[in-house]
């Protein structure tokens, strides 16, 4: 028997309508974002103890450089920051776990670490230096090394470019953290620190009586926001938003804020970028 | 036409309606009940599948070339050209460290003269590739400000270049590190250089890479939507041909009305090839993306690192206050192009010369590659550079570096513009055919649609004739 027109147009039809329909739905089911972009909540490791970089002060809160730029990189891409403690040995497995979203925590561009995350910026080039005690008299080039107590910090790699790359026999002394670092330097338990003059300066700045920097200057470090190896979407989008924090004038203010009052020189114009990748 | 005959006679026509009653239940809401309202509905319904399939090929050509534009016109370009702009002005600081270096001694490597020709070109080069970049920056805010900053900046490090020179002429020194004065102005004139000029070139060529990246990506998943939005009004369209057909052949008892049939027909090649062409645009679009753009942007990127690398050997000869930091950038950045771990430069130049590559831009070459073998000729040139530097044999050092030195490092940079071409050439390719598939829709889809809706009026006209 031939269908009549209308139960025709109903078997032809209805799979159609289904089909847009199932259509429809498909596309308004996305799933939520694996990458920052689209995030409403940011999770990023910053450090506790460095301070005018990343200090978690007496009532919990976070301040410093870095915590500046975090909050302006997480508002830019519309989200709350939600500040998370790491230290430096943690930073690639918290970002590879998805731990966390960014990381913004004095946090150097070197190409093994690039193998591991990615980095967007640097959002400031740090230069390192040396910090002695101030009545040190001996120090005052990273040479005068030779044969000195300098301190190890943790997941750091300051103290590879004196006894590795430069080949400067100075004696290791392990320590967790640079907070533990100053305190046996203060102790004289050390004869040096070494890494980046925006770390030491914080230091310094603590403790001005205590501490010189020998104004060394011997390397360019530049420090980057990681981000998981996957998310160049994220990278990128966090590229514009350092971009538009220099030409705002934030930037400047910040550096203003927290490095100016050491004397310490920034060059205050936006980074050469790694690029995402 | 073979179906413009009689109206059905009256007992077939009471035979249908009789039968209908049979089959609708009480609760149906009233469909038309005359033959000429029920073929006027699936004429319009028809027509509204028409206008649906127009509007589904049309938007998915639209969208293509929409992104094909950016791609291929706006943010393609713009990658390379600031990698042109980068490499300018990353030679223009070379050659005048060149210049200061060799002092007096004007025949010293490949000559003062030679310098300054090569100074002078790629001052014109920087500014030339600063117009354009600001021409395709187009709407760009970001992007138009950077450009700008870069044309104040240029002009002041010219006169810091230019003072620099004529100091150096005035102290007449002889090879070596410059007397403080001049170091002063050069260290001024460079930081300039690279503090603000190259990483706001750099930059902008990597937000060019992500706008092509992104434009990219959300051209993919558009492309596949549009595909789906054309097959399923295609579908459409047919079933409510096929039903205005059945509709016809059960009323005027006609197996097949042709202009109708010759309307399915029509619809169904006018999908297809529609079908074919956005598919074969975004094949092409895809080639030219991750063949062409791809590798073009990889190795800018490689020659603009690399020119910094060459630029940092002469800066480490001329300052001695900063030779560590020049060193240590020069290692660091040798390991961003070809990366094998290593502690210091040393561990490198032995770990480069043998071992396979773990990361940087140069990962995918192959050892036999020229550019791997050219890289790695340039690397043991350093080693010897520095060793000479190391063994105080300073005047050779600088012989070597602005003579044979350049020349290894020229050999270097020259495979990497092959391959930054190859990419081009492949990108260009790509984008080309990717238009050329979208070619002729623009008249062609109005022409056939009015086709197909001619047709279709062609079928059921005679028809509701029979009515009048």
């Amino acid at each position: 028997m031939t269908p009549t027109p209308r139960g025709l147009a109903r078997r032809v039809l209805a799979p159609v309508l289904a089909g847009l329909l199932a259509l429809t739905l498909t596309a308004c089911a996305e799933e939520a974002p694996q990458g920052v972009e689209g995030k409403k909540t940011l999770r990023i490791g910053v450090k506790f103890d460095q301070p005018g970089i990343g200090q978690r002060t007496s009532n919990g809160e976070f301040e410093g450089f870095d915590i500046d730029v975090a909050r302006y990189v997480a508002a830019y891409l519309g989200a709350e920051p939600d500040f998370v403690s790491i230290t430096s040995g943690d930073r690639e497995r918290l970002l590879r776990e998805r731990k966390v979203d960014l990381v913004v925590a004095s946090y150097s561009i070197t190409p093994d670490r690039r193998l591991e995350v990615n980095f967007a910026g640097p959002y400031i080039i740090g230069h390192q230096d040396i910090m002695v005690r101030d009545d040190d008299a001996d120090i005052h080039s990273v040479h005068d090394l030779r044969g000195k107590r300098l301190c190890k910090a943790g997941g750091s790699i300051s103290w590879q470019r004196v006894t590795v790359e430069l080949g400067i026999k100075a004696r290791l002394v392990p320590a967790t953290t640079y907070g533990e670092c100053v305190e046996m330097l203060e102790a004289g338990r050390l004869d040096a620190l070494t890494t980046d003059d925006v770390i030491l300066a914080g230091f310094a700045l603590r403790r001005p009586e205590a501490f010189r920097l020998v104004n060394a200057k011997f390397t360019d470090e530049k420090y980057g926001i990681g981000i998981h190896k996957d998310d160049i979407g994220g990278c990128e989008a966090v590229n514009r938003a350092l971009t538009e924090m220099y030409q705002d004038g934030t930037a400047g203010k910040l550096l203003a804020r927290w490095f100016q009052p050491t004397g310490l020189k920034t060059t205050g114009h936006v980074p050469q970028f790694e690029g995402c990748s | 036409m073979t179906d413009t005959i009689t109206p059905p006679s009256e007992p077939a026509r009471r035979a249908v309606r009789s039968r209908r009653r049979r089959v609708r239940t009480p609760r149906r809401r009233p469909a038309p009940r005359t033959v000429p309202a029920r073929l006027y509905l699936w004429t319009a319904a028809v027509a509204v599948g028409v206008a649906g399939l127009f509007g589904a090929v049309h938007s998915g050509m639209a969208e293509s070339r929409e992104g094909l534009q950016v791609v291929g016109e706006g943010a393609g370009p713009q990658a390379v050209n600031t990698g042109g702009l980068y490499l300018a002005l990353s030679d223009m600081d070379a050659q005048l460290a060149g210049i200061l270096l060799i002092g007096r001694e004007h025949g010293l490597g490949q000559g003062r003269d030679a310098s300054m020709t090569m100074y002078e070109e790629r001052r014109k080069q920087a500014g030339r590739a600063v117009l354009q970049a600001f021409d395709i920056a187009g709407r760009n805010e970001q992007g138009r400000e950077t450009v700008q900053s870069v044309l104040d900046n240029l002009g002041e490090y010219e006169r810091l270049a230019a003072r620099a020179m004529v100091l150096a002429e005035r102290t007449n020194q002889s090879a070596g590190p410059p007397p403080r004065e001049v170091l002063a102005v050069y260290r001024r004139a460079t930081d300039l250089m690279r503090t603000r000029l190259l990483p706001q070139a750099y930059n902008l060529t990597l937000e060019s890479a992500a706008i092509v990246r992104r434009t990219y990506v959300s051209e993919t998943d558009r492309a596949t939507d549009a595909l789906v939005r054309v097959g399923v009004a295609a579908v459409a369209l047919l079933a409510l041909l096929a039903g205005l057909q059945v509709c016809i052949s059960r009323r005027f008892r006609r197996a097949v009305n042709p202009p109708l049939a010759l309307a399915t027909a029509a619809v169904l090649v006018l999908s297809g090839l529609a079908i074919a062409s956005l598919a074969r645009s975004s094949a092409h679009l895809r080639q030219a993306k991750e063949a062409g753009f791809d590798n073009a942007l990889t190795y800018t990127r490689a020659r603009a690192i690399s020119s910094t690398a060459a630029a940092d050997q002469l800066r480490w000869l001329l300052d001695p206050d900063r030779a560590e930091t020049y060193e240590q950038v020069y290692f660091d950045t040798s390991q961003t192009i070809a990366y094998v771990p290593a502690g210091n430069l040393p561990t490198y130049y032995a770990a480069i010369a043998k071992s396979p590559l773990k990361g940087g831009f140069l990962q995918d070459a192959d050892a036999s590659d020229p550019v791997l073998v050219r890289y790695r000729a340039f690397q043991k040139t350093d080693r010897n550079l520095r060793e000479l530097v190391g063994a105080g044999r300073l005047r050779q050092a600088i012989v070597l570096r602005t003579g044979s030195a350049a020349g290894t490092y020229a050999a270097y940079d020259q495979e990497l513009d092959k391959l930054v071409n190859a990419g081009r050439t492949s990108f260009d390719a790509g984008v080309t055919r990717a238009g050329e598939a979208l070619d002729g829709w623009d008249t062609g889809l109005p022409v056939s649609v009015l086709a197909v809706l001619a047709l279709v009026l062609l079928g059921i006209r005679p028809r509701l004739a029979e009515f009048r």
